[in-house]
C-alpha cells in the first residue's frame, strides 16, 4: 500500500465545494480544512504508483483548486 | 477529535530512525517518508488541541527532526 499526502489551496468560496469533491475521489482516507499555509490537507493511498496517479490527477482538476504540493511515499 | 498533519525534514539520511521513532508517538495515526520538500509526513490524532500540542511538541523534539511545519485541522468545519 502506499501513502501519499496531498495539500491544497483553494479558492475561498469553493471551498466546501472541493473538499466534498476531494472526499469521494477513490482511495482518500481522510481530508479536512487546515490553518496554515494551506487550505486543505489529504491523506490518499493507493496500491501502486499509477492509480497513485490516477487519483492525484482527479484532485489537481478539481474546480476551485488553486495549487497543489503532492508529497509521495518513498 | 482533532488531526493535524506534520512536515518534517530530517538531518541528512536519517529519515528512517524519525519514522521509526515519531511512529511510538501516542496519537500517531500514520507515518511515511516522502519524496518532495519534505522528508517524513505523519497524520496525528488527539483528543483535543492541548493534547495535540504535547503530541507535536514530542515529535519536534526527536533527534534528528530539523523542522517541522504542522498543519492543524479545523475543528467542526
Amino acid at each position: 500500500m502506499l501513502n501519499a499526502c496531498i495539500l491544497l489551496k483553494v479558492i475561498p468560496t469553493k471551498a466546501e465545494a472541493v473538499l466534498e469533491a476531494v472526499r469521494k475521489v477513490r482511495g482518500v482516507r481522510k481530508a479536512y480544512f487546515v490553518y496554515g499555509r494551506f487550505d486543505i490537507v489529504v491523506f490518499l493511498e493507493a496500491e501502486d504508483y499509477s492509480e497513485l496517479r490516477k487519483a492525484t490527477t482527479e484532485i489537481n482538476g478539481i474546480n476551485g483548486i488553486r495549487s497543489t504540493e503532492t508529497l509521495v511515499e518513498a | 477529535m482533532v488531526s493535524a498533519c506534520i512536515l518534517i525534514r530530517t538531518e541528512h539520511g536519517r529519515f528512517e530512525d524519525v519514522v521509526k521513532s515519531v511512529s511510538q508517538v501516542k496519537g500517531v495515526k500514520r507515518v511515511f517518508p516522502v519524496l518532495g520538500r519534505y522528508d517524513v509526513v505523519v497524520d496525528v490524532e488527539a483528543a483535543n488541541m492541548k493534547e495535540l500540542s504535547s503530541t507535536v511538541l514530542r515529535i519536534s523534539r526527536l533527534s534528528g527532526v530539523v523542522f517541522t511545519e504542522t498543519l492543524v485541522e479545523v475543528e467542526g468545519a
